[in-house]
């Protein structure tokens, strides 16, 4: 009896565990500035934040830009309560890796929204392409729609959302 | 350096006189710039210098253009490729450097050969996607990194872009969208084999889908495996802690 209790709790605590995940590829602009510059990216669910309001330091250290354009992969954990919300992405052009120099408060911004991006148990992907290092911030964000987020598809592509609209993730 | 050659070129250009202006047939001026085209072109391509100086490169492009746009002066032209060419986007590079050459026979020797160096510098980083298995008829979209593509004539299909990532959509009504996503290095050649799964029509037989027999048992196959795989892991993954990031930077919401 205390074991099946005990296994029983395991599978609760297992159910728990249900993550999802988004790779989120970002090709980078090249910056051809005499001094370093970095794209400082942070990211927030759209249940609890918006691009209105500052967000606190990022999770991640800025991405150096080179003198040609690269791409860099982020893993983007999110839990059940994010599950549904859209993602919300702030490539943020500063002169130190953590937007904190002098002028970086000023610094230039593009903005991402990834709509619903995470399903429970799911990894799906998305590309952003930014085109060139931002001087203001371009306050009108770039999309990726809800079938456009790959994912839950395997073998030869046909499309990220069903014929009614739902996608193969769901 | 280039940029200061390019300024001294431009001033000495413009001071000589509007006539060597050159006419352009794509994005020059039609006829012979006025004066107050040349003068808004000396602002737009000194902001252009100013902007490429702090490396606000995007600025720099646009007045670059505006330059030549107004003036056709070639070293407006010259700026716009090297300016490209600090942005990455080595196929208008290469393309900018092509039509310098081409429209601007009264560039120096000195200047030819360095505009030549450039462009085979540039042209040597462009990559390329080659699309095997489109069918040569139909009315087929295409789109390269979410942009409309057209569909080139020839096959197979290439398509020039630069290194990195891409994704390759190709639609077309008697098929099930296409889509490849892949990388491809700076100056290489991928290739993509296209394979088209056509959409049975009610009460009569599909169009060709360009795969043998034996094509699609492997395809049914790769896909039953992959279906498979997909299980297996996903009991794994049930019975540890979810999802295991792909890459090292990780973010937790």
């Amino acid at each position: 009896m205390r074991r099946a209790l005990i296994a029983l709790l395991a599978l609760s605590g297992l159910s728990c565990a249900e993550n999802g995940i988004l790779e989120l590829t970002v090709r980078l602009p090249a910056s051809g500035a005499a001094e370093a510059e970095y794209a400082v990216i942070s990211m927030r669910s759209a249940s609890e934040s918006s691009f209105d309001v500052a967000w606190a330091a990022g999770e991640l250290d800025g991405f150096l830009l080179e003198g040609t354009s690269r791409t860099e992969q982020i893993s983007v954990v999110a839990q059940p309560e994010d599950f549904g919300s859209d993602l919300l992405v702030r490539a943020r052009f500063c002169s130190t890796p953590r937007c904190d120099g002098l002028g970086d408060d000023t610094a230039g911004e593009r903005r991402l929204v990834v709509e619903e991006p995470f399903y429970s148990l799911e990894r799906t992907r998305a590309e952003w392409v930014i085109p060139m290092v931002e001087d203001t911030v371009n306050e009108t964000a770039d999309t990726i729609e809800r079938c456009e987020v790959m994912g839950c598809r395997p073998g030869v592509t046909v499309s990220y959302c069903r014929s009614d609209g739902t996608h193969f993730c769901e | 350096m280039r940029l200061t050659i390019a300024l001294t070129i431009f001033a000495t250009l413009l001071g000589s006189g509007v006539a060597s202006a050159q006419r352009m047939v794509v994005s020059a001026p039609e006829g012979e710039p006025t004066p107050d085209d040349l003068s808004t072109a000396r602002e737009r391509f000194a902001a252009g210098t100013e902007a490429a100086e702090h490396g606000r490169w995007s600025d720099a492009l646009g007045a670059f253009r505006e330059a030549y746009q107004l003036s056709g002066i070639s070293a407006a032209l010259y700026n716009v490729g090297t300016t490209y060419r600090s942005l990455g986007r080595h196929v208008e590079a290469r393309d900018t450097f092509e039509q310098l050459l081409r429209e601007h026979p009264e560039l120096s020797d000195d200047m030819k050969s360095t505009v030549e160096g450039l462009r085979n510098e540039v042209a040597a980083r462009v990559a390329a996607l080659e699309l095997r298995g489109v069918p040569a008829d139909g009315s087929f979209e295409l789109r390269l990194d979410g942009r409309s593509t057209a569909l080139p004539s020839e096959r197979p299909v290439r398509l020039e872009t630069e290194g990195g990532r891409h994704t390759v959509r190709l639609s077309e009504p008697r098929y099930e969208p296409f889509v490849w996503e892949g990388a491809v290095a700076e100056g290489d050649t991928r290739v993509v084999e296209v394979e088209l799964v056509a959409i049975p029509e009610e009460g009569g037989a599909p169009p060709p889908s360009g795969m043998s027999t034996v094509g699609k048992v492997i395809l049914i196959s790769v896909i039953g495996l992959v279906v498979v795989g997909a299980a297996v892991t996903t009991g794994v993954l049930l019975a540890g802690d979810g999802l295991q990031p792909e890459s090292g930077l990780v973010v937790e919401l």
